[in-house]
C-alpha cells in the first residue's frame, strides 16, 4: 500500500474495485500518473476490444444466415466500438514534466474525481462485455432477443464513449497551474 | 541521434535490423500516439510500445563493443508500425451481368491494433521490409476482386442497382466477413469498407445525350430569344410603318376633308339655291294648281247644284205624278164604287174607264218623254 500514500480514504473503495480488473492499479499517485493513465486506457482498449470481436462473429454468422438487418446492428456497433478505441488512444494523458510544463499537482478532489471515473468507465465497459458475450450467447442457444442485446451493447458503448469524454475535462484541469493573486 | 523509420506517408510498416545500424551515437525516437514498435529480440517478441521515447534503440559505441564482448543479444530487430486508420484504395474492374463494364475503386480503411503489431512478420517473411500502402494494396486487391467485388458487380443488373444503398451496405458487410482470415493475419483491422464506381460507357453516353439535349435547349432558346427579339423589332418596325402610315392618311385625310368640306359648303349653298328656286317654283305653281283646282272646284259645285236642282224637280213631278194617279185611282174606284151601288157597273162603263185610264196614261208618258 506504499503507492498509495496520499489517496483520500473515501476512494479507497474504488481502488480496490478497478483493482480486481487492472492489477497494478494505484489510483495515480506521485510519478505513477501517466502509467496508471496508460494502464487504465489499454484497459478500456482492451475490453472494447473484446466488444468487437462478439460483435464480429454475430456479423459474420448473420451475414452467413441471411440476416442482414442483425449482421448490420453488429455492424453499427463494432464502428462504434472502433470509435471508442480511436478515442480513447488519442486521448490526453497529462504531462509529465510538471515542474517544468507548469502542470499543478492534482487536488484530492480532482484525484477522487479521476478514480471514480476509471471505475465507472472499467465498469461500463466490462457491463457493455458481458452484454455482448450474452447477445453472441443469445445466437448460439437461440433464445432471448438478440437484436435487443445488440443495441443495448452499441448504446453501451456510446454512452462509454460519452463517458470517457469527462475524463479529459478533469485532466486538462491539471495542465495549468492555478494563478496566485 | 533521432532515428526516423517514416520518410514517407505511404510507408505502413517497417522492419529495422538494429545490427545494420552502425553510427557513433545512440539512436532514439520518439512513438507518437498512432506509431508502434514491437521489439523482437533473438527471435522472441519482446514489448510493443508506443506514446513513448524509444532511447538507444540502435547504433552507438557502447552498443557496438557490447556485440563485440558478446553482451547484447545476438538479433535485435524493431518492427514499426502505423496504428492509426489509414485508407487504401483498390482499383477494380468488372462486368454486370448486362456486360457492361464498371471501374472502380474501392476504400478500404483499416488500422493495425497495438497488439496485433507483430503479425506483420508474416507479412515481412516474404517481402522486403517496408510495407507501404501500394504493397497492402497489392496484397489483398487478388482476395477483394474474386471474393467481394466481382460477385456483387456480375450480380447486379445496372450501375444504379450497384450504387444502391443496399449493395453499398451489403459490400461492407461481405468485406468483412470473406476479408477476415486475409487482413487477421497481416495484422489488420477492418474499420470501413465502400466501392466508388466511375462513369460507366452508358452513363456517359447518357450524361453526353443529356448534355447535347441541354445544348440543344441552350441553342432553342438563344434562336427563341433571338427571333422573339427579331420579331418584337419588326413588331416595332411595323408599328413604326403604321404609325408613320397612319399619321400620312389622317394629314391626306384632313386636307381632304377640308378640301371636301370647302366643297361641301360650295354645294350646301348650290343646293340653298335650288331649294329656294325649287320652293319657288313649287309655290308658283301650287299657286297655279290651286286656281285650277278652284275653278274645277266651282263648276262641280254648280253641277251639283243643278243636279240638285234637277233630282227636286224630278222629285216633284214624282210627287204630283203619284198625286195624280191616286187621284185617279180613287176616282175610278169611286166611279166603280158608286156605279157597282147604282147597278151601273155594266162591261160596257168598264171598258170606257179603261179607255180613259188607257187615254191618261198616254198623255203621261207623253209628257215624261218631254221632260
Amino acid at each position: 500500500m506504499n503507492t498509495m500514500i496520499g489517496l483520500p480514504v473515501e476512494v479507497l473503495p474504488y481502488v480496490r474495485g478497478v483493482q480486481l480488473v487492472l492489477v497494478g492499479y494505484s489510483g495515480y499517485t506521485k510519478g505513477s500518473r501517466i502509467k496508471v493513465d496508460k494502464m487504465v486506457r489499454n484497459e478500456i482498449v482492451r475490453a472494447v476490444g473484446r466488444i468487437r470481436n462478439h460483435m464480429q462473429i454475430i456479423l459474420e454468422n448473420q451475414y452467413r444466415e441471411g440476416n442482414l438487418n442483425l449482421a448490420q446492428n453488429a455492424k453499427i456497433c463494432m464502428e462504434e466500438c472502433d470509435n471508442l478505441i480511436e478515442d480513447v488512444n488519442k486521448s490526453v494523458s497529462g504531462m509529465q514534466h510538471a515542474f517544468l510544463s507548469g502542470q499543478k499537482s492534482p487536488t484530492k478532489g480532482e484525484l477522487k474525481r479521476l478514480i471514480k471515473h476509471d471505475h465507472d468507465v472499467i465498469d461500463m465497459v466490462t457491463k457493455a462485455v458481458n452484454l455482448a458475450n450474452s447477445a453472441e450467447q443469445s445466437i448460439a442457444l437461440q433464445e432471448g432477443n438478440e437484436r435487443q442485446l445488440v443495441l443495448h451493447t452499441t448504446q453501451l458503448v456510446t454512452s462509454c464513449r460519452g463517458f470517457f469524454g469527462a475524463r479529459a475535462n478533469i485532466l486538462a484541469g491539471l495542465s495549468q497551474k492555478k494563478k496566485r493573486k | 541521434m533521432n532515428y526516423t523509420w517514416r520518410n514517407n506517408p505511404n510507408t505502413v510498416a517497417r522492419l529495422v535490423n538494429t545490427k545494420k545500424i552502425q553510427t557513433i551515437s545512440n539512436q532514439e525516437t520518439v512513438l507518437k500516439p498512432n506509431e508502434a514498435c514491437a521489439l523482437i529480440v533473438d527471435g522472441k517478441i519482446g514489448d510493443i510500445i508506443t506514446e513513448t521515447l524509444v532511447k538507444n534503440l540502435a547504433g552507438g559505441f557502447t552498443r557496438w563493443v557490447g556485440d563485440k564482448f558478446g553482451a547484447t543479444a545476438k538479433d535485435r530487430r524493431l518492427l514499426f508500425a502505423m496504428t492509426g486508420p489509414m485508407d487504401y484504395w483498390i482499383p477494380f474492374e468488372g462486368n454486370l451481368s448486362s456486360g457492361e463494364q464498371v471501374l472502380g475503386n474501392a476504400n478500404l480503411r483499416m488500422r493495425i491494433d497495438l497488439e496485433n503489431v507483430p503479425k506483420l512478420l508474416n507479412y515481412f517473411s516474404n517481402n522486403t521490409t517496408t510495407l507501404t500502402r501500394d504493397d497492402v494494396i497489392r496484397v489483398i486487391a487478388t482476395e477483394l476482386h474474386s471474393r467481394v467485388i466481382s460477385p456483387m458487380i456480375s450480380s447486379c443488373e445496372s450501375i444504379a442497382e450497384l450504387r444502391s444503398s443496399t449493395s453499398l451496405d451489403k459490400f461492407e458487410l461481405t468485406t468483412e466477413v470473406q476479408m477476415k482470415n486475409l487482413l487477421s493475419n497481416l495484422g489488420f483491422t477492418l474499420l470501413k469498407a465502400y466501392p466508388n464506381f466511375d462513369k460507366t460507357e452508358s452513363e456517359n453516353i447518357k450524361a453526353n445525350v443529356a448534355s447535347l439535349g441541354f445544348k440543344i435547349q441552350q441553342n432553342e432558346s438563344v434562336i427563341n430569344s433571338v427571333i422573339a427579339g427579331t420579331k418584337q423589332k419588326e413588331r416595332l418596325r411595323i408599328a413604326e410603318i403604321e404609325s408613320e402610315t397612319n399619321i400620312g392618311k389622317a394629314e391626306a385625310r384632313s386636307s381632304i376633308q377640308i378640301e371636301m368640306e370647302s366643297e361641301l359648303k360650295e354645294l350646301r349653298k348650290k343646293e340653298e339655291v335650288l331649294e329656294v328656286e325649287l320652293n319657288h317654283k313649287q309655290r308658283r305653281n301650287a299657286i297655279v294648281e290651286e286656281n285650277k283646282n278652284s275653278k274645277a272646284t266651282r263648276a262641280m259645285e254648280l253641277f251639283s247644284k243643278v243636279q240638285e236642282e234637277k233630282a227636286k224637280r224630278i222629285a216633284k213631278q214624282v210627287d204630283s205624278r203619284r198625286t195624280v194617279l191616286e187621284i185617279l185611282t180613287n176616282s175610278q174606284k169611286e166611279f166603280i164604287q158608286i156605279a157597282a151601288q147604282n147597278g151601273a157597273l155594266t162591261p160596257e162603263v168598264i171598258r170606257e174607264l179603261l179607255r180613259q185610264q188607257t187615254a191618261q196614261k198616254e198623255i203621261e208618258s207623253k209628257t215624261q218623254t218631254v221632260d
